[in-house]
């Protein structure tokens, strides 16, 4: 056994392309060595921006012999009357490898046959990893590959260098006009390339040499460097994630240079200057004790540390440069006020036929305005008084309004926190400028939603607005295509309403966001009906994955469907409810008990359902009385706690039942020979049903332990 | 070093590289890529292997001499190799070397930048090229030219010669840099900003421009047939600049800008057909 390794040297490959690349690199060594029936013991990856790398521990000698069955020609092929092969039975031995005397005849389904059995010797490792390797380099996908050679092979970017090794040996092959060799790529373009004896000493001989090749070793080395760059300069770090990981995949040996810039620059908004520094020149901010920002700033190069002082000034001079186009974009945006800015997006589309952003702003507006009438009613008045009103109107018609500035056209993630700064210099009402800023919150799955009720109803209506008019020009999305993020928007309306605790019909309002597309056009208009289906079951899609990130099951989600969207905090409680008593020891049974009642329900004709009222003098078993009676003794406790919204208490009435719901189903025959008899058991059954139905439709629910 | 010896060192070094030195073509232009040389050179078999510094007309980009950063025209300078050799990123390297700039001291950085020409239907994939965190250079791959995938494949590299000079004169205003040691650039071409942007932004006639486009473009259609592709092409570059100066006047809308870009390509197209028509056999 030995170790084989493959680098592919490359042309700096984009960030994003490495790390799926070695996840598919180490997969396809598997599948395609077991394919070879060539044993290996590990599969590693390691990679930079200038390689890719896999190394393959205790790969066998050889890979495994194996026999090979191959049915030719029917048996009456096999030999001519004088006993000489036939032409055809030659041409089958010859095809599988065998001498025409070592075939055999066999009886199959379809009749004798002639069968070549064929044994496959295992063959010298290097010589597999020679035909696989140069296959599997092909079989790599990048989400964008490109031609550079006369071979038109495809690839991530272009293939420098190959080093191909079995043990100590050059495992040979040729790709893309390059010979595999036993030298991996140097450090930085034009370094010399650095001879690899064995797989085993690759990363430390790299490392020797500046070349971080394993992806955690890197990361930690880069974290631990930035920290102390950071204590160096007397600031903390802000160590921004998704900056970190991309520069662990720039770079080879990452090397942080702090540098500074001109306070005066601290005047800008923080985003700003947060966004220049992390988005335009891939730089970590420093912080103060407070965090607000430090006038300062830690970048990373890659190789070796030479002429830092040089790579500082040279970092300086261009974060001054960024600093003073940001402030000239600032400056110019500081010249209208949001109003002015807002009447520019009369000329900004909004989606093709759904006319521009300054009419979405408006339809926002009314639909805030509608949304605050449906909820203020409804909610103590501590938190929402009339005078708000004004303010959740002016958060959703300004909501849009930076779009329309230098700032955010240059750094679109700046949305609505640039509205807040313009909002604060306009001199707006300072819940209106916070408004702004969280107007487009959630950013994410399980980012913050807007943490006031004002920010809260305008954002809704936005969120509701874009659903509505993407569903009526038919763009719902499709399978993983969602390319307006209207799934992110559904899910920030469920759990804004869900989070707020807000008493809304949130279907009706997504019917009153699509009616205000309406008057545009006849085609938008003839819409509507299609859309409104459509939306209020995407909407129930989305608010069921928000159950479910919950930990609830699905089939308790699906208990509690019914009506569940005129009133989602209601029916989180029911949720809640069904999800505490699930583990009772009776509640499988009752549940199964009213599945059954279900079934028998759905197969009665309409004429044995149309027996809805129950009268008692019918009924005579003793199993029904009981029930009829145990139904009766807590219909009005149910009730009561329902109305109370207590729907644990409520649901737990349900156990009471256990015993007579049994007994009624082992001793009594619903569908009696009398119709009237079978008809008042039917409503029985109904009364039943419909005791629990504000609570759940427990008959959903699968027998067997709740997800939890 | 002087802007003007940045340029003698780049063409002697890619003179000395095999380079056939040209000179700019007398149009305008929003890049180096419009110039012929580029735009019929890395079509076909052909191999080639061209230098040049190309002024670059960008009427949206002008700040009437008063941004340090931003200019209406700058000057690239352009090569393009056919086929690639395989050291070219090393190539490159050495060629900042030849205008004084050792990367080992620096921090030389390849960051993913695709560039694509919609006007020209051009594709490429590339980096741009930071230094010390200023981007400096373009350097792509292309894959396509007027809508045509190109076999063998052409490198392009597109020096910044005002940010490598802003490098290596550490300046922080272009107009600043020493064009020679006797001017200055602001000294020979900030009046020409003021003038042009004064223009692009408030007095071209827009009425004229889009004549001009239309008038251009009919030209163009009529030339192409008339197996004429390279006084065709011309007719596109003017398309393309009146273009750019009706968008910079504010005079072209949302739609009518996607209108406008897919009326120019599909001119470039046409031209390429032209071209990589077999000559009639007289």
């Amino acid at each position: 056994m030995k170790n084989a390794i493959l680098e592919i040297g490359t042309e700096n490959l984009p960030a994003r392309f490495i790390s799926p690349a070695l996840a598919q690199m180490e997969a396809l060594a598997k599948q395609m060595l077991s394919a070879e029936r060539l044993k290996f013991s590990q599969a590693i990856t390691l990679g930079t921006p200038r390689r890719l790398t896999l190394i393959l521990k205790g790969v066998a000698e050889k890979s495994d012999s194996e026999e090979r069955l191959r049915t030719g020609p029917s048996a009456k092929l096999f030999k001519d009357e004088q006993g000489r092969y036939t032409p055809q039975a030659l041409g089958f031995a010859k095809s599988a490898g065998v001498r025409p005397e070592e075939l055999r005849v066999v009886s199959t389904p379809k009749g004798e046959m002639l069968q070549a059995r064929l044994l496959v010797q295992g063959e010298p490792a290097a010589r597999v990893l020679a035909r696989v390797l140069p296959e599997l380099i092909a079989k790599i996908q990048f989400p964008k590959s490109l031609e550079w050679e006369q071979t038109r092979f495809r690839f991530g970017r272009p293939i420098r260098n190959i080093l191909a090794l079995y043990g100590r040996k050059v495992v040979a092959f040729s790709l893309a006009g390059i010979r595999s060799g036993n030298k991996a790529q140097g450090l930085g373009v034009g370094a010399k390339p650095i001879p690899i004896a064995e797989a085993e000493r690759y990363a430390s001989k790299l490392k020797d040499l500046c070349i971080i090749a394993d992806i955690d070793a890197r990361r930690q080395a880069l974290s631990k460097a930035l920290e102390q760059a950071a204590r160096r300069a007397g600031a903390q770090l802000d160590k921004d994630e998704a900056l970190l990981e991309e520069i662990v995949f720039l770079t080879e040996h990452p090397v942080p240079v702090a540098g500074r810039f001109d306070p005066e620059y601290l005047c800008l908004p923080k985003a700003l200057l947060s966004s220049v520094l992390k988005k335009q020149l891939k730089f970590f901010p420093l912080l103060k004790e407070d965090s607000s920002l430090e006038p300062g700033f830690v970048g990373v190069r890659d190789g070796v540390s030479e002429g830092q002082t040089q790579v500082q000034e040279g970092y300086e001079r261009v974060l001054t440069a960024r600093f003073s186009d940001a402030q000239f974009f600032f400056q110019r945006d500081l010249e209208t006020r949001l109003e002015a800015k807002l009447r520019r997006l009369g000329s900004v589309t909004f989606q093709q036929g759904l006319g521009s952003m300054l009419e979405k702003a408006e339809r926002v507006e009314a639909l805030a305005e509608w949304l605050f009438r449906e909820i203020s009613p409804r909610v103590d008045l501590k938190q929402l008084s009339l005078e708000d009103l004004g303010r959740v109107q002016r958060i959703a018609r300004l909501a849009y309004a930076d779009l329309a500035s230098e700032v955010v056209k240059e750094f679109p993630e700046l949305q609505g926190t640039m509205g807040g700064v313009y909002a604060r210099r306009d001199g707006e009402d300072e819940r209106v400028a916070m408004g702004l800023e969280e107007f487009h919150f959630p950013l994410s799955a399980k980012a913050p939603l807007p943490a006031r009720l004002d920010a809260a109803l305008a954002s809704l209506a936005g969120k509701l607005d874009t659903l509505a008019g993407l569903f009526l020009i038919g763009q719902k999305p499709t399978g993983s295509e969602d390319p307006f993020a209207l799934r992110r928007a559904a899910a920030g309306a469920v759990r804004i309403v869900l989070e707020r605790q807000l008493p809304l019909d949130l279907e009706a309002a997504a019917g009153r966001a699509l009616e205000l597309f309406a008057p545009r056009s006849a085609e938008l208009a003839a819409a509507l009906p299609r859309a409104r289906r459509e939306l209020a079951e995407f909407l129930w899609q989305r608010a069921s994955a928000v159950f479910e990130e919950g930990g609830y099951g699905a089939d308790e989600i699906r208990a509690i469907q019914g009506g569940a969207l005129e009133n989602l905090p209601r029916a989180a409680l029911r949720l809640a409810a069904v999800h505490a008593l699930r583990p009772h020891p009776d509640f499988a049974a009752i549940a199964s008990a009213f599945k059954r009642a279900r079934n028998i329900l759905k197969q009665a004709t309409p004429d044995d359902a149309q027996a809805g009222r129950l009268r008692p003098e019918l009924l005579s078993a003793e199993a029904e009385r009981s029930l009829w009676e145990a139904i009766r003794s807590i219909k009005g406790e149910v009730q009561d706690k329902v109305r109370g919204e207590n729907f644990q208490e409520g649901l737990k009435e349900l156990v009471q039942l256990k015993s007579p719901v049994d007994r009624f189903f082992n001793e009594v025959l619903v569908m009696d020979k009398d119709a009237a008899v079978k008809n008042n058991r039917l409503a029985l059954l109904a009364s039943l049903l419909d005791l629990f139905k504000e609570i759940a439709d427990i008959s959903h629910l699968q027998s067997g332990v709740a997800a939890n | 070093m002087t802007f003007q010896e940045i340029i003698l060192r780049l063409q002697n070094y890619w003179a000395r590289e095999g380079c056939l030195l040209l000179q700019p073509y007398d149009l305008e232009k929003g890049a180096g890529t419009f110039n012929p040389a580029t735009f019929f050179g890395v079509l076909g078999k052909a191999p080639t292997a061209v230098a040049y510094v190309e002024p670059s007309r960008r009427p949206t980009d002008g700040r009437y001499g008063e941004n340090p950063n931003r200019l209406a025209r700058y000057f690239q300078y352009q090569v393009v190799l056919k086929p690639v050799p395989a050291d070219v990123q090393g190539l490159y390297v050495r060629s900042l070397k030849a205008i004084g700039l050792d990367c080992r001291k620096h921090d030389l950085r390849w960051i993913e930048d695709d560039w694509e020409s919609p006007t020209l239907g051009a594709a490429g994939v590339g980096w741009e090229v930071w230094l010390d965190g200023m981007e400096v250079t373009q350097f792509t791959y292309f894959q396509q030219m007027g809508g045509v995938a190109l076999d063998p494949i052409s490198v392009e590299i597109t020096y910044g010669l005002e940010r490598l000079a802003m490098f290596s004169q550490k300046k922080a205003d272009v107009f600043d840099l020493d064009y020679n040691e006797r001017f200055r650039y602001g000294d020979l071409f900030k009046e020409s900003e003021r003038q042009f942007s004064k223009y692009h932004f408030e007095d071209a006639d827009t009425a004229m421009l889009l004549r001009h486009f239309d008038d251009c473009e009919a030209e163009c259609r009529r030339l192409a047939e008339a197996g004429l592709p390279l006084p065709a092409y011309d007719m596109v570059l003017r398309c393309s600049h009146a273009f750019n100066v009706l968008e910079a006047r504010g005079a072209v809308s949302v739609s009518e800008r996607t209108q406008l870009i897919a009326r120019v390509r599909a001119l470039a197209k046409k031209v390429i057909a032209a071209h990589l028509e077999p000559a009639p056999t007289a």
